[in-house]
């Protein structure tokens, strides 16, 4: 921090009168932190005109542009009345008022900042409400559809099958035929042929 | 400098590739000696004994003979027999008669069933074993071409006597690998004569494959210890109706749940399926030599059947087991209840029964039911 606080800012910024001025020019004359921060600052700004499209003439191009300003007085505006919309808007924004309310009826607003972008633009705010809102809407309805999934696959677990009995003696017809033995019953169903013989080897 | 790492690089790709060549080669030399044994032994059987076995199947259609033939299943010792007259005319088909006068009839369309041999069980004979001839032997007082069947380890599996003259199969033997027989069929004696024509009338009602008529068993199953296995929906009344079932048929089944492997234990694999119309799937299934039918029907057992069977629980599934002329396993997990039956030894019906996959219903037939089921709950005007 240099020696002059915020009169060095507003050196750089032209805002001194010529008396505090001349006295802030004396002390940089002799002081090397406070040259050097005026330097730093004098190259910020610089460079903060550069980026600009329009190439800086004169002081003018210092102040902010008057669509700036518009949409900075918007965020400070009361919610029910209408901000204005700038007419050479890139980006389209829909009035904060509208989505406010919804959002926090939706969600505690303390989560909003994490997703809001850094800048604090309230175009940008507004739209992420929209997207916030239909997101809202596709996780809830993919929860629904999900949950009902889920318990329907749950509770179709068990099939209602039929007792059955297997036809034993049919079975022993069958086996035979495409094994290629007497089409005959067995013993466990027809014990009639069933013929015992002496233990075998 | 520049160079040092980038020919390090090219010697390690080069290595890499040494590596991957050297491994996909020991991979293919690897499947070469012994990724494909079948066909090893495919090549070591005998033309001469595989195509007397084929002639079999074709002399069982074309040769007339009368004679009563037996099936024999040895357990611990303990034999169990069966003993029918048959009598085949050409054009029509064999009729079997039992002692107790259980009649069956077995149709020459499917003629070459009887003796077990088809295209399909001959492939896996000569694919599962080495089909070998054996000097003649005389049979029945007739000259037999004798083939034996081999395992791996070169013991005896299975030995069939071949009638010299007309090619039909005489007798069967399959033999376990310490030696003894597990089953012995086959005529005991034999006259070829053409029978009388107009003997006993075949049953119209019982078709079996495509458009082959077969009666069932018309005798009811009589009284004893084992009355309590006649099923309700008994085959001495009822008429059969099995189709078979194609491959596009099965994975049609399959997908909608039901569990129909294509191999079981014991290197038997599948090799015919049928269906009674909206019943039970009949899935035939042999290794060449033993048989093992598993019935496939959806529904929970009814226990109370099967009283006197023994019970035996191992992996949370319980099959039910019993013991006469053929092998009964009785199992039932995931809504279907599968019945397995073979001529082999118990323990091959047991291993089946355990090793059968558990039915599974398909994700969206389970999720529609179970938004039915919830429907019908939340359903205010029920």
């Amino acid at each position: 921090m240099s020696c002059l606080g915020e009169r060095l800012t507003a050196l750089i910024d032209d805002e001194l009168d010529p008396a505090e001025r001349d006295r802030v020019l004396a002390h940089l004359a002799g002081c090397a932190d406070c040259r050097a921060e005026a330097d730093e600052l004098r190259r910020v700004k610089g460079r903060l005109r550069g980026l600009s499209a329009v190439p800086a003439s004169d002081g003018a191009d210092d102040l902010p542009s008057g669509d700036f300003l518009n949409r900075l007085r918007s965020m400070g505006a009361d919610p029910g009345a209408t901000a204005p919309e700038p007419p050479d808007s890139t980006q389209p924004m829909r009035p904060a008022a509208h989505s406010r309310p919804l959002r926090s009826s939706v969600r505690p607003v303390r989560t909003a900042p994490a997703a809001r972008p850094r800048d604090n633009r309230p175009g940008a705010r507004a739209g992420t409400a929209t997207r916030h809102r239909r997101r809202y809407l596709v996780v809830g309805a993919a929860t629904l559809f999900i949950g009902l999934g889920t318990a329907s696959y749950v509770a179709g677990g068990r099939q209602q099958a039929p007792t059955v009995t297997p036809a034993f003696d049919r079975f022993a017809v069958e086996h035979a035929l495409t094994t290629g033995d007497a089409p005959v019953t067995d013993p466990l169903t027809d014990p009639a042929n069933q013929i015992k013989t002496a233990p075998g080897p | 400098m520049t160079a040092t790492p980038s020919t390090a690089c090219h010697r390690r790709g080069r290595r890499r590739t040494l590596i991957a060549g050297g491994l996909a080669g020991a991979v293919a030399l690897a499947w070469g000696l012994a990724g494909d044994p079948a066909a090893a032994r495919r090549a070591r059987s005998d033309p001469g004994a595989v195509g007397l076995l084929r002639a079999a199947a074709d002399a069982a259609r074309r040769v007339p003979y009368e004679g009563r033939r037996f099936l024999t299943t040895w357990s611990r010792g303990r034999a169990e027999t069966s003993r029918v007259t048959a009598v085949h005319t050409p054009g029509d088909g064999v009729r079997y008669t039992s002692g107790a006068g259980a009649q069956g009839y077995l149709p020459d369309v499917s003629a070459g069933d009887s003796t077990g041999f088809t295209a399909r069980t001959l492939d896996l004979l000569t694919r599962n074993y080495t089909v070998v001839r054996k000097p003649d032997a005389p049979l029945l007082g007739r000259r037999a071409d004798v083939v034996e069947a081999r395992r791996r380890d070169g013991t005896i599996a299975g030995r069939f006597w071949l009638d010299a003259e007309t090619g039909l199969l005489l007798h069967r033997e399959l033999i376990d690998a310490t030696g003894r027989p597990v089953i012995t069929s086959g005529f005991t004696e034999i006259s070829f004569t053409v029978p009388a024509q107009g003997g006993t009338a075949p049953r119209p009602g019982r078709t079996r494959g495509a458009a082959v008529d077969a009666p069932a068993v018309t005798e009811a199953p009589a009284g004893g210890p084992t009355s309590a296995n006649a099923a309700p929906n008994s085959a001495a009344t009822s008429s059969i109706l099995e189709q078979p079932l194609d491959a596009r048929a099965l994975a049609g089944l399959k997908r909608g749940g039901w569990p129909l492997p294509k191999r079981l234990p014991g290197h038997l694999t599948l090799y015919d399926a049928r269906r009674e119309a909206g019943g039970a799937v009949h899935l035939s299934y042999s290794d060449g030599l033993a048989s093992v039918s598993v019935f496939v029907q959806p529904g929970t057992l009814d226990t109370t059947a099967l009283t006197g069977w023994k019970k035996t629980v191992r992996h949370g599934r319980a099959v039910f087991c019993r013991e006469s002329l053929r092998r009964w396993a009785v199992a039932a997990s995931g809504g279907y209840v599968y019945t397995v039956l073979t001529d082999a030894p118990q323990s091959t019906a047991e291993a089946v029964a355990f090793d059968l996959p558990r039915g599974s219903d398909p994700f969206w037939t389970r999720l529609a039911r179970g938004a039915r089921r919830l429907a019908s709950a939340a359903d205010p005007f029920k």
